[in-house]
Formats: structure tokens, sequence, C-alpha cells
């Protein structure tokens, strides 16, 4: 039975419960207060909003003036000014289709369908090239876009090539199962800079001059791999979880290898590390951010280089703490997604 | 076609090093309902494993519904064949979880049988019926008892019309008051002339509904005899033992 307990008891109960206790509590309680104060300070009642970097300089708090001048730098890098309604719809497209995975009436087909129409969308926007938007070159893409577009991506296409690569690994055709075993130990065991860098050094090397692909597909390969195969790993753990007793009922009824894995095994497998999954989903989103080591303007890149403007050097805390809150914001919503399939899932 | 279900000559089986089969010959003919019994580890779980290709054996002839499953040679195709024909029930009752009930009785029904899924689910509740719980069709396996579950189970390996069913040990993993929910639906089925081969320990079932015992120790087949001749003449004295001890 549940008790309902007054609040004010809860909080006697939980954090003044003993001498100890309380002591604990006040001193905390106390130093997070002074904290949160002097944070307020800073942040509001001392900000600067107004003037240039010389104001800023001269007061005590938050510099938000910094953001009226850099932020479209920030959050766009050297996207071309006059088409820059381009980058912010096709960055609050990409926002849109990330939101609507949370949507219970989209886990069906609707969800892989906006993905797709939705994804390629946002890349038109950005790119154009045919019909009415003239062509942008990927190189003048930066800041939250290519954040948002490689991470969609490299979670969109490399969720379900770790299945394939999970399933593989399992498979009784030798061939199927050392490639897969082939392709995981080898991404997973070289640094994701590493790879970064061989697949903007080493492919064109390899590959005819013709074939050259932009940078951004290069370091979108990688990455997709990347997801690939460690979700592959986290996805072939679910799989040994699950009782040998299942395939073989499944089996039992006529079902095909295949067809045992797609309506049997897989979906058993997927709602068992749904955490796990959503765990290495926020690492890698965050992980986007090495791309900058080929050069690839993504949103650290962009927040890295406004600090050494010669005109606002000496920000970096407001423009590491506004970079951390857009990073943060994004990965708390994979988070929530995560703990909200996983209810949906283990309710069943 | 002759009446014979399935035939087994010479089978031999190992696993690593220990022969879990011994020189098995076995004749089903249609309508039969064989019973094989016998002590823990002595193979008859394994001998019927082997008839819808859960287990595959290293050296003998075998032929299941006219098709031949050869000892060389992984031959999908023709267990493909077979698993759509035979029915399967298990110890654990084997239910999806993910899936109701209804669900579990109507997938193989879509994918395997070609129907769509209204066809599926008109056969399901049918089924669910004739096993008295078709107000059970929503619900999720983990939330019916082990009987009802096993019930399930029966009506699922139905739907599909097999021409064989395969019993494996059907009420060892539940409660002694479950046992016979699950035994009279086993009943109902052989009154309706299903060709069956059951693994079990329950005697008073293999006497009523049996019409031949198939007795197994060693990985061998010690006797087999007509159910009567079975419990009241039996002749190998390891099988005497035996039913002293029931």
């Amino acid at each position: 039975m549940k008790v309902n307990v007054s609040w004010q008891k809860n909080l006697m109960a939980t954090y003044f419960s003993s001498k100890v206790n309380s002591l604990i509590s006040i001193v905390l309680l106390a130093l997070l207060g002074l904290f949160a104060f002097k944070f307020f300070n800073w942040l509001v009642i001392d900000s600067i909003w107004q003037g240039d970097s010389t104001a800023c300089r001269e007061g005590s708090g938050a510099c938000l003036a910094f953001f009226k001048s850099k932020g479209t730098y920030l959050l766009f890098g050297t996207y071309p000014r006059e088409q820059l309604w381009r980058a912010i719809l096709s960055s609050l497209l990409m926002i849109a289709v990330m939101l609507s995975g949370s949507l219970k009436s989209f886990w069906n087909w609707k969800f892989p369908f906006f993905y797709l129409v939705g994804v390629s969308f946002s890349y038109y926007l950005l790119a154009g090239g045919w019909g009415i938007l003239p062509p942008i070159s990927s190189h003048l893409f930066g800041g939250l876009p290519i954040t948002l577009f490689l991470a969609l991506v490299a979670f969109g296409f490399g969720f379900p090539l770790a299945i394939m690569l999970a399933v593989a690994r399992r498979s009784h055709y030798v061939v199927f199962q050392k490639l897969a075993t082939a392709i995981i130990e080898l991404v997973r065991g070289v640094p994701l800079i590493s790879l970064l860098f061989l697949s903007s050094l080493l492919l064109p090397l390899f590959l005819p001059q013709e074939l050259s692909l932009p940078k951004l597909f290069r370091a979108q390969v990688v990455l997709i791999f990347f997801v690939a195969a460690y979700m592959a790993e986290v996805i072939r753990g679910g799989l040994q979880a699950i009782p040998k007793n299942q395939e073989e009922a499944a089996w039992s009824l006529g079902l095909s290898r295949l067809q045992t894995y797609a309506l049997i095994l897989i979906p058993q497998a997927l709602s068992k590390v749904v955490v796990p999954l959503f765990n290495t989903a926020i690492g890698m989103f965050k992980d986007t951010s090495l791309v900058i080591i080929i050069a690839l303007f993504d949103l650290m890149f962009t927040l890295k280089s406004s600090l050494s403007d010669v005109n606002w050097l000496g920000f970096a805390l407001e423009a590491y703490l506004f970079g951390g809150l857009i990073y943060y914001l994004f990965c708390k919503y994979l988070s929530a997604l995560g703990k909200k399939v996983n209810n949906h899932l283990t309710r069943n | 076609m002759s009446d014979v279900m399935v035939k087994m000559h010479g089978i031999n089986k190992w696993f690593d090093d220990f022969q879990v089969l011994q020189n098995i010959d076995l004749e089903v003919i249609k309508g039969q309902r064989l019973v094989i019994c016998g002590p823990s580890g002595s193979g008859k779980s394994t001998l019927i494993r082997l008839i819808n290709g859960l287990e595959h054996f290293q050296q003998g002839k075998m032929e299941v519904l006219g098709h031949k499953i050869s000892s060389e040679v992984e031959n999908e195709k023709a267990l493909d064949q077979v698993r759509k024909e035979i029915g399967m029930v298990f110890q654990q009752f084997n239910l999806f979880p993910h899936l109701s009930v209804l669900e579990n009785l109507t997938l193989a029904q879509v994918w395997v049988g070609r129907r769509t899924l209204k066809e599926a689910q008109e056969v399901a509740m049918a089924h669910l019926k004739r096993v008295r719980l078709e107000d059970q069709a929503l619900k999720f396996p983990e939330q019916i008892s082990g009987g009802q579950k096993q019930r399930v189970a029966i009506a699922r390996s139905l739907c599909l019309n097999p021409k064989i069913m395969l019993f494996d040990e059907p009420t060892s993993a539940l409660d002694p008051e479950m046992v016979k929910e699950v035994l009279d639906v086993m009943l109902e089925l052989a009154i309706s002339g299903m060709t069956m081969m059951c693994v079990t320990h329950e005697m008073g079932f293999a006497r009523e509904v049996a019409d031949r015992v198939l007795f197994m120790d060693e990985g061998k087949i010690l006797e087999e005899a007509p159910t009567n001749e079975f419990f009241d003449q039996p002749k190998h004295p390891r099988l005497k033992e035996f039913l002293t001890h029931l």
C-alpha cells in the first residue's frame, strides 16, 4: 500500500534525519547555494548585453554581447550569409526528425519514412544544386547542421548495419561470420581519430581521381561503421541472452533462419539492450566532434575557432558553456528517449 | 505415398565421444500414437528432436513424410519442408514472450502458411477455443499459468495443420494440478486421429492414449510393444525394473 507522507515530513526524513545528516545537508546546501548565487549574478545580473569586447572586459559578468556578434558563426560556421535561412531550416528539420522519434504514434513505418524524407530534404536544403536552390559546396557547411547531420545519418544507417553485423557474426556461413568479425574488430580496435585520418588520407590514394568523395561523406562513412561496430556488439550481447529454445520453437513452426531472426530473436534482443544501446548512442553523438581532425567544421570547431577572433579574445567560458549546453540538451534528449523506449518495451 | 510417416534405420548419433543413439530402427504409421519412455539421459528427447531436424545424426537413414533426411549434410531444403508439416511441443513451452497469445498463433500462419492476418486470426481463435483459452487471446505469455502456456503452445503447433505432432516431455515442467488440463487436450487430439510421438513420464497417459510404447535406455531401444503388452508382459529386465519404480 502506498502511504501518503507530507512533503515536509519527507524532507525531514531525507535530509535531517540525524545530527550528522543535518550537518552534511546544511553544509552542502550552503555551498550549492553560494555557487548558484554567484553563477546567477554572473550570468544574469552582471551580464553585458550591449557593446563590444571592451565593454565586456570592463564588466564582471557574462559577455552575452559575444553571442550577438558571433552567434551566427557559432551555429552555422561559414555558411553563406545570404542563404542562411537554408541552414536554419535544415537544422530545424533535423531536430524535428529527432524529436519525432519520441512520438509513440511514429513507432512503426512512419518514423523510418519521416527520417529518410527529413534527412534527405535537410541535405538538399544545405547543399542545393538542382531545382530552385543554388548549390553550396559542402566545405562551406559548418556548426550545428554538420553535427546534427553526421549524428543522424550515423545512427540511422549505423543501427541497421549493426543488426546485420551482429546476425552475420553468428551466422553458420563462415564467410559472413569472418567478414563481420573482421569489420567489427578492425573498427573497434582503431581509435576514431585514426579512422578519420585514414578516410581522408588513405582512401583517396586507393580510389581513382574521379571517385574522390567530399570529406563530409568520407567522415560519414567512417562514423556509420563506427556506430555499427559498437552497436553490433551490444546487440550480439542481447542475442546471446535469448535462450536457444526460442530459436528451436521458431524453426519447429517452419520459420526460416532469416524470419527467426527478424521476427523472434532481434525484437527480443533489442528490448534487452535498450539501455546500453542509448548509452553507446550518447557517446557517439559527442564523438562526432572528432571530425575536426580532418577539418570538418562542426559545432565544436566553430566554438574553438570563434575564440581565436582577435576582436573577441578571452571569452572561452561563455563559448564553452554555450556549446556544452547544446550537447547536453541533445544527449539529455537521447537519454530521455532511451528511458521511454525501455519503459515501453519492458511493460509488455 | 504409403502410410509410413517416419522411418529410421540404423541411426547412430554422437555428442563428441558420447554415443547418445545406438542403432535406432523405428517406424511410425499414420494415425499411430507412440509413447517413448525411459530414464533421464536415455536419448529419448534426442530421438524425437531428430525428426524435425533440431538434432542431426551421423550414421543411418531417415525418411520423414516422404522427405529423405541425410546424415551427411545439413539439408535445409528438406528440413524446411518437414518442419512446416510437423508440430512440436516443448517441455518449457517456448512461447514467444514479446508477442501476445494470439500473435504467437498467427505469426507462422502469416509468414509460413501465407495466410492473411484475418484468416490467421480466425484459425487461431478456433484452435484457442479447442484448448479452451479463447478468453486469453490478448494476454502475454507471462500473464498466464504454466498449464495455459502449454495449451497455447499446442494450439500454436496445430494452426498449420501438421501431419505429425511431437511432444517432448510436455508436462514435466508443470505443477501436478496443471498436468491434467494439458493431458486432456492431448487426449482430445489423440481421439481426433492425429499421429503423435510423445516423450513422457506420465505412464497413466501412455496406457490410456498410446497404441505403442517404446522403452529406451543408454541410447538404445530396449523394448517396443503394443501398450497392453508393454505394461502387462514386459520382457526386458531393465524395463521390468523401470516399471516397478512407477
